[in-house]
Parts: C-alpha cells; sequence; structure tokens
C-alpha cells in the first residue's frame, strides 16, 4: 500500500447521500435553466468536427466527403494539380457503397479505438465496435447486438452518435456549411491540395486547417478515380487521432443490413463471435471473411 | 473518460437533456463532499453546488470543454467556496471553529445533503487545516483534478502542491487517529 492510500481511501468512503424531494428540485431548476438556454440556430457541424475532437471529427470527415460539401461554387477554387476538390467528393457521392475502418485514438498514449462503418444507399447502416453489431437507418440505431453476450443490448454511445451524426444528411446543405464557415473562416477551413505531402504520382493530398484548434484534416484520394481512400486527423496539441480507411465494392446483399435476419442467427451456437460479427459479409475480391462464409 | 465525457459535452450542445442528468448524477456527490469538506457548512455546501449546477445548465449548450468536465466543476465550485470563505472572513462573521456541524439538529428539513457520520468526521478535520492543504486535498480527492492542474489554480508549483497534499494527509491521519482513539474510550467507559 502507498503512504497515502489509507487515509485517501477514507476520505473517499466518507459517503453523503441526498434528501429525494430536494434532488428533484435542484434537477428540475437545472432543467430550466437548459432550456431557457435553448436557441433556435441550426448546428455547425464543421465547428462540431472541430471544436470537439475525435468522434465527431471522424464522423464529419465522411460527412463531408459523403455529402459533397464545398463542392461547386468552391471547386475551381481548389483546383490543382488536375485533381479539384470537388472531383473528389463528387466521386464519392456517386458510390453505392462503402466501408470505413475508424480508429480513434484520445491522447498521444492512447490505445486506439476501433469501429468499422458500411453505409449503403438509402440511410442504411451497420457498425462494429468491441463486441456490439449496430443496425442503423436514417440516423437512428435500430438494434445493436452484443455478440459476446448473444443478447440485444443499449447501444454503444459514441457508435449511435457517428450514426446519428452521419443521418443529419437531410439538414446538412451546402447553405449551412456556407453559412458556418463565413464568419472570416472560410479560406482555412477549405481542403487545399498539399502535393509535398503525397507520396508518389497516384495519390492526390487534401490538408484542411481548423481555425478553432490546431487540428488539421488530411484527406487522401486516387488520382485516376478520383475516389478518396484515406482520412487523417490530427490535433497536434493533446495528440488525438482519428485514422479513416475508405474502401469501396458494389453494395452487399440486402440481408447484410437486416437486423431481424443478424438477430435469426444470434443463438445459433454453431456461429462463433467472429462469424456473428461479420454475418453476410461478403469480400468482394472473394476471400473468405467469416468461418459461414456460405451465407447469403 | 476524456472521450465520453466530451460526447457528454457534445449532446449537451445539441439540446439533449439526458446528458445534463448523466453530467448531475457523475458530479453530484463528490461535488457537494467537497464543497462540504472545503467550507464545513452544509448549507453553504450545498448553495454553491446547486448554483453551480444551474450555471453550468444554463451554459451547456454553447460549452466548450477544455480539460477535464469534472475538474472544471470542482474548479467552478472551488472558487466559489473560496470567495465564500473571503467574504465571510472580510464581514468576521464566519468561524470555521465555531460553524455549526454539517448534522447539527435543528437544521431545516428540506436540506439536500445528507450527511454520514463519516463525513462529518472527516469534513469537520478537514476544518482544520490550512486552507492551502484542505484545497489540495479536496481537488484532488473529490474532484479528480491533477497536481498540476491544481497548482494551476492555486498559482503555485507543482512541489508546493504536492507537499501541501502530503502535509495535509499527514495531520487528517493524525486528527482522526485521535478522534477514533477517543471514541474507543468513550466507548469502553475509560
Amino acid at each position: 500500500m502507498k503512504p497515502n492510500e489509507d487515509i485517501e481511501r477514507v476520505l473517499k468512503e466518507a459517503s453523503i447521500d441526498v434528501d429525494g424531494a430536494a434532488d428533484r428540485r435542484i434537477r428540475e431548476r437545472m432543467r430550466q435553466a437548459y432550456d431557457r438556454s435553448a436557441a433556435p440556430r441550426r448546428p455547425d457541424y464543421w465547428g462540431l468536427a472541430f471544436e470537439s475532437r475525435p468522434v465527431r471529427w471522424a464522423a464529419a470527415a465522411v460527412i463531408l466527403l459523403a455529402l459533397g460539401v464545398l463542392v461547386g461554387q468552391f471547386g475551381t477554387m481548389l483546383s490543382g494539380g488536375g485533381v479539384a476538390w470537388a472531383e473528389v467528393t463528387q466521386r464519392f457521392q456517386s458510390v453505392p457503397f462503402f466501408y470505413a475502418s475508424i480508429y480513434m485514438r484520445d491522447g498521444a498514449l492512447a490505445e486506439p479505438r476501433q469501429f468499422e462503418l458500411w453505409m449503403g444507399k438509402g440511410g442504411h447502416a451497420r457498425m462494429r465496435v468491441g463486441p456490439q453489431v449496430l443496425f442503423g437507418n436514417g440516423g437512428q440505431v435500430t438494434h445493436a447486438f452484443d455478440v459476446r453476450s448473444r443478447a440485444e443490448v443499449e447501444a454503444d454511445r459514441t457508435a449511435a452518435d457517428i450514426i446519428g451524426i452521419l443521418a443529419t444528411s437531410d439538414e446538412f446543405s451546402l447553405e449551412t456549411v456556407i453559412r458556418s464557415l463565413s464568419e472570416g473562416k472560410l479560406l482555412e477551413v477549405t481542403p487545399a491540395m498539399n502535393a509535398e505531402a503525397a507520396l508518389g504520382e497516384d495519390l492526390v493530398v487534401f490538408d484542411a486547417q481548423s481555425v478553432v484548434s490546431p487540428g488539421w484534416v488530411r484527406i487522401y484520394a486516387l488520382r485516376e478515380s478520383r475516389l478518396p481512400v484515406g482520412l487523417r486527423i490530427w490535433d497536434p496539441a493533446e495528440g488525438f487521432c482519428v485514422d479513416v480507411l475508405i474502401t469501396y465494392a458494389k453494395e452487399p446483399p440486402e440481408v447484410f443490413f437486416d437486423a431481424d435476419a443478424f438477430a435469426a442467427h444470434l443463438h445459433d451456437p454453431d456461429r462463433s463471435e467472429t462469424s456473428l460479427a461479420y454475418m453476410f459479409l461478403k469480400d468482394p475480391g472473394g476471400q473468405i471473411v467469416t468461418p459461414h462464409h456460405q451465407d447469403p | 473518460m476524456k472521450l465520453e465525457e466530451r460526447l457528454l459535452v457534445w449532446r449537451l450542445n445539441r439540446g439533449d437533456a439526458t446528458a445534463l442528468s448523466e453530467v448531475y448524477e457523475r458530479c453530484r456527490d463528490d461535488l457537494l463532499r467537497l464543497a462540504g469538506s472545503m467550507l464545513h457548512d452544509g448549507p453553504a455546501a450545498e448553495d454553491i453546488v446547486q448554483d453551480v449546477f444551474v450555471a453550468f445548465a444554463g451554459a451547456a449548450r454553447t460549452f466548450r470543454l477544455t480539460g477535464r468536465l469534472k475538474g472544471y466543476l470542482a474548479t467552478c465550485v472551488a472558487n466559489a467556496a473560496r470567495n465564500r470563505l473571503k467574504a465571510a472572513a472580510r464581514r468576521r462573521t464566519t468561524d470555521l471553529d465555531e460553524a455549526a456541524s454539517l448534522a447539527s439538529p435543528g437544521e431545516p428539513p428540506d436540506r439536500w445533503m445528507v450527511i454520514s457520520e463519516q463525513f462529518e468526521r472527516v469534513s469537520g478535520a478537514m476544518a482544520d487545516l490550512p486552507a492551502e492543504q484542505r484545497e489540495v486535498i479536496t481537488l484532488h480527492v473529490y474532484g479528480d483534478m491533477t497536481f498540476r492542474e491544481i497548482a494551476e489554480w492555486q498559482q503555485a508549483s507543482i512541489k508546493t502542491v504536492q507537499s501541501r497534499y502530503r502535509y495535509g494527509l499527514d495531520k487528517l491521519r493524525s486528527a482522526l487517529n485521535e478522534d477514533q482513539s477517543a471514541k474507543c474510550k468513550t466507548q469502553s467507559g475509560e
């Protein structure tokens, strides 16, 4: 035992309790103060992405690509080296399906946490994080299953937030972005080509710098196809980091996004955790990804 | 933890009132213990913590987290407690030695904080410490603040803060041991 542990334990174990009625009154006062502070304004997703760090960064980065943010009006401004940012975002918009492996690290020495995201057309989303497999539609998590306990569970909050952010696309318009960017921040947050950062001619690199923190985002895209394949978001102040690897394929069968079909096999003793985690997933290159590779 | 707190703040920014409840439940007891230990005055501690929570709720939609949420709230409570002690000292109306016990009989029935016997002993012993030592101990133990953060808040070096912590704990240990011995003697009828 360390020298101070005995007395520290005494301090921590010196408990208090609260009176229920007084507690409810205080909660109510807080709730009223919170409600009074409500102001009707549209969310600033770009601001969220850079002020609130990793989780939002990853989701916001995917949003920026998925929705073609800054396309059109700023596209010509961004041209350089034969590839424009607008081409990258437009190309991304045209894909029917993508898979993103998102690694988030909370600080320089922290272990990263992986989120696997499959996004199809029509608002379908499936995600795996830790032992959880989540299904989403229209921005809401419809079901979350734990493949270890083989039970439906409460959705991982971070995963649910990411799916929620991604689904705000209906209200996430170019106009909103312009408005949020127009407070003197426009040029600073516009992704611009960074030729020095590209390792080869096949790759083009775009950078965008946050104006509210030292953070920056870097997008890697293929020169020929214009498809973005990687994102890195970095905060030099605290070592927060998000790495996103994006791959593309033809859309998987509908059953892959079907939570009921997934649940039907949840208690199948022949299925391992691996099999459940990636159930119904087909590798487009024909490689086996689960022990039950005969799934439709 | 850091990530969870950031998400909590993000939800608050988006208008999610359930996040407010989560913040409250996570921090309430420790903030009350922090204020109670710093002031050794139950009603005053309750007032301060309540005011901090309500002020936080009012600003939560635009709140930006730069450190740890609990540390931020603990600092708010500690600032308010420090101001209250200074104001009371100026008015010469507060004497910690004469202050009513936290669990004194006759207290208003609608009190928020219900204090255990053990906490009463601890806060009583804490009241005898120099203010700087008391601040360091309460902010570190109940506010989960690092010595570096406390050093910034106290505008002192980390070594000084660590010394204050060590000396403070030594005194507390002695005081609580004496208290325990006295209690044992009383019980055994000596």
